[in-house]
């Protein structure tokens, strides 16, 4: 399968990557479409701008479409942990890093909410035996957790790495 | 067999493309004497190649006395050209009406024959005798999927509604692996696959079916997806299809291992 990759800037600046397929499979050819090998429904088309404009104008996406460009097949970030963060500058793709902070929140949020359950018990049982210092204990790294999606380093980080960087506490 | 009546009638050929047709024709002559004189007729045989959108003579009775006839015994018209087609028609004329005796298109290589007990036979280039395509489920057909007198061609599979009309596997990145009847994958965000698909779909009320692959073969918290067709987005010919954890009290869209997608319904 041989695509081109075009970026699609939405109303919210989020890009979508669309794949244009110059090649395919089907039993019916695509616009401007030719067989290649019709016996096993094998088409080509060529990727010119105005299939490309139709083929942006048929995906229905979720916000207005304000602009699209096709891109180089590597163009788009390796990392995709903060995926929802990418951004066309119009040159290459880039991550605007206060949506990346705001994912780095929600993640943090969502990789801590499995060990609350387990720590309420483990503090629960130390209260209960009286075990004030063990009780304490569990409490402080509860209230890390609390605290970590206002970790200061989340707002200064300047780029993914230094996200990527900010752990849930131990 | 074919009986063609003196002063009166011809047997034509109306080629419907530029290629070069080659026919042939065997026939005999008789007279109305008693008893009839039958001769062969030595002019007959191999014909000059048709190679224009034309009508052609083939036989031509009209310059024999009233009472006379051509008797074809048999004919060929064979479509020498090396790729392209020609719908060819054999015609009767009395000059005033013109009876169809057979049309067909014929493939590079395939020929129409006229044997002596008067049937037609359309011939395949290696020279086997095609199949009747007049008994061939016509879409309509397809989509009813209630006859038993059809057969089905592999083209008119794809119009049954138990079929699938477009199917995909792709990546972690809506990145194509293989697919049918897909013209183009985007990946709107982390989680998300917009899939527009080659034919509409003739309304929204279509099915799609969704699945991922799984990130690992234990069943830790962390290997969980759940998958959907995204909320509100199902358009005659695009969908989109979304992935997320849902293990811990906040859902996260997360990527798959890889997509797998099918649609079932009326184009």
């Amino acid at each position: 399968m041989r695509v081109v990759k075009v970026a699609v800037t939405l109303a919210d600046r989020s890009v979508a990557i669309l794949s244009f397929l110059t090649e395919g499979r089907g039993n019916v050819l695509p616009p401007g479409g030719w067989w290649i090998n019709q016996a096993i429904g094998a088409w080509g088309r060529s990727a010119t701008p105005e299939a490309i404009a139709a083929e942006v104008a048929r995906t229905a996406f979720e916000q207005p479409v304000v602009s699209h460009r096709v891109i180089a097949d590597d163009a788009a970030p390796q990392d995709r942990t903060f995926r929802n963060a990418w951004v066309d500058d119009g040159k290459s793709i880039v991550h605007d890093m206060d949506k990346a902070k705001q994912l780095k929140r929600e993640h943090l949020r969502h990789d801590r909410a499995g060990l609350f359950p387990v720590l309420d018990a483990q503090w629960s049982r130390a209260f209960g035996q009286g075990k004030a210092d063990e009780a304490a204990a569990v409490e402080r790294r509860r209230q890390a957790l609390r605290d970590i999606p206002a970790d200061p380093r989340i707002e200064t980080a300047t780029t993914v790495a230094d996200l990527h960087a900010i752990k849930l506490p131990e | 067999m074919l009986i063609l009546r003196g002063n009166t009638d011809k047997l034509q050929l109306v080629t419907g493309t530029a290629v070069d047709i080659e026919v042939h024709v065997s026939a005999m002559q008789a007279d109305n004497t008693a008893p009839p004189v039958v001769q062969a007729l030595p002019n007959f045989g191999p014909r000059a190649s048709i190679t224009t959108a034309t009508t052609t003579d083939i036989v031509d009775a009209t310059g024999l006395t009233s009472g006379h006839v051509y008797n074809v015994k048999s004919l060929t018209a064979y479509n020498n050209d090396a790729t392209t087609s020609s719908v060819v028609t054999m015609q009767v004329t009395d000059g005033t009406d013109t009876t169809v005796l057979a049309k067909v298109s014929l493939l590079a290589g395939e020929s129409l024959l006229l044997d002596e007990s008067g049937r037609w036979f359309h011939l395949d280039a290696n020279g086997g005798e095609e199949p009747s395509v007049g008994n061939a489920a016509t879409q309509a057909e397809m989509e009813a999927g209630t006859a038993t007198d059809k057969y089905v061609t592999p083209q008119g599979m794809n119009w049954h509604p138990g079929v699938n009309k477009a199917w995909l596997k792709a990546g972690t990145t809506g990145n194509l692996l293989n697919s049918w009847n897909i013209t183009s994958l985007t990946d709107t965000g982390t989680g998300v696959l917009t899939i527009t698909i080659a034919t509409d779909f003739s309304s929204v009320n279509y099915c799609v079916n969704v699945s991922v692959e799984a990130t690992g073969t234990t069943w830790a918290v962390a290997n969980t997806r759940e998958c959907h067709i995204r909320s509100a987005t199902m358009a005659v010919g695009s969908v989109a299809v979304d992935c997320i954890d849902n293990t811990a009290t906040t859902s996260l869209v997360k990527d798959p291992t890889s997509w797998h997608v099918s649609m079932l319904g009326d184009q």
